[in-house]
């Protein structure tokens, strides 16, 4: 028993220190829409994995990973894996929105550059970068609006645009 | 039908002109959502929508809402659609109350009338469940979660339904 109460303790301790080591990861899901002749131009939805690969003083490294898919009722659905690395860094410490926020909240900024690859077409796969002005950063969750994205089709060498209304990153590990 | 058009939205603005006094003091806040159609014929092409507008607070349970859908892909402001209608909240009020802690979930159920604009080809009564929302007034923020509408176009005699996943609503 006493065995018993030493090895449960020990979990308890061990378990306290993780709250205090920084995040590693969460989930994303975004809204966004894509003008380019090959992808639906309905909203799309995407749900990703986000893992931070590294991280100073300046910013954050991230890496996603994860599918989207375009509203169903509208030709041709957009069903790509979705992967991409990104860097987002502080532009503020106090963002404008300040005084209708709940929680204290930094402005960063973050660029963004990636895969969509149709999982039975990888032939097909796009090529996206994109750049975030506004991410309001409240530590655990990061919330990013209007972020324009340009999109390229290495078999169509056709170029689009596309923006993401949306997303919202909640660090859960 | 032209002139029945005019009536009804003369009806509708003029309901929600007359309905603001109400409010003793009102708590206005504007709100932004997603927007999607998802079955039956719609009035808006296909594209990338967003939903904004304005809400007030006519009574403990009744808000008012104004809120515009604007195409932003494949062409911004190309298709537009209007919103006006009152929101009831079925849960908990949708009043500020001072100094006594009011519920932070709720359940809003929408009633109102739509047209597309500059066109006004398309109009009719709209109908819209939000089964959860979360904070209010008072946390000066509300997140809107699943809200789904069923619209009826008058002079197209069909039905639209729509869903807006994820909608806030930041109070002044």
């Amino acid at each position: 028993m006493k065995r018993v109460i030493v090895f449960f303790l020990s979990c308890c301790f061990f378990l306290i220190v993780l709250p205090a080591t920084p995040w590693k990861g969460g989930y994303e899901i975004s809204f966004s829409g894509y003008d380019h002749e090959q992808m639906s131009e309905s909203n799309t939805f995407s749900a990703r994995l986000n893992f931070i690969i590294g991280q100073s003083r300046y910013g954050q490294a991230r890496f996603s990973v994860g599918g989207n898919l375009s509203n169903p009722c509208y030709s041709p659905v957009n069903r790509y894996i979705d992967t991409s690395f990104s860097y987002s860094f502080q532009a503020a410490r106090k963002t404008p929105l300040a005084d209708v926020l709940i929680r204290d909240a930094s402005w960063h900024v973050a660029f963004e550059a990636g895969f969509l690859i149709p999982p039975q077409k990888v032939d097909e796969t796009k090529i996206y970068i994109s750049f975030s002005p506004l991410i309001l950063y409240f530590g655990d969750k990061l919330v990013s609006v209007a972020s324009p994205i340009a999109v390229y089709d290495f078999v169509s060498q056709k170029m689009g645009w596309g923006v993401s209304l949306i997303r919202i990153t909640h660090m859960l590990w | 039908m032209k002139r029945t058009m005019s009536r009804f939205r003369i009806i509708a603005i003029l309901s929600l002109v007359l309905l603001f006094p109400l409010a003793a003091s009102p708590d206005a806040g504007i709100s932004l959502s997603t927007f999607s159609h998802i079955a039956g014929d719609s009035v808006l092409e296909q594209g990338t929508y967003v939903k904004f507008g304005g809400l007030l607070t006519l009574t403990k349970t009744i808000e008012a809402e104004i809120s515009s859908t604007v195409r932003l892909i494949p062409e911004i402001g190309s298709q537009m659609m209007i919103r006006t209608g009152v929101n009831y909240a079925l849960l908990a009020t949708a009043f500020r109350m001072g100094a006594e802690v009011p519920q932070y979930p709720n359940m809003f159920l929408g009633l109102g009338f739509f047209t597309d604009i500059p066109e006004f080809d398309s109009w009719g009564p709209i109908i819209s469940l939000t089964p959860l929302t979360t904070g209010g007034p008072e946390f000066s923020r509300k997140e809107r979660f699943a809200t789904l509408s069923v619209a009826y176009d008058v002079p197209g005699g069909y039905f639209s339904l729509f869903f807006e996943l994820f909608g806030v609503d930041f109070y002044f």
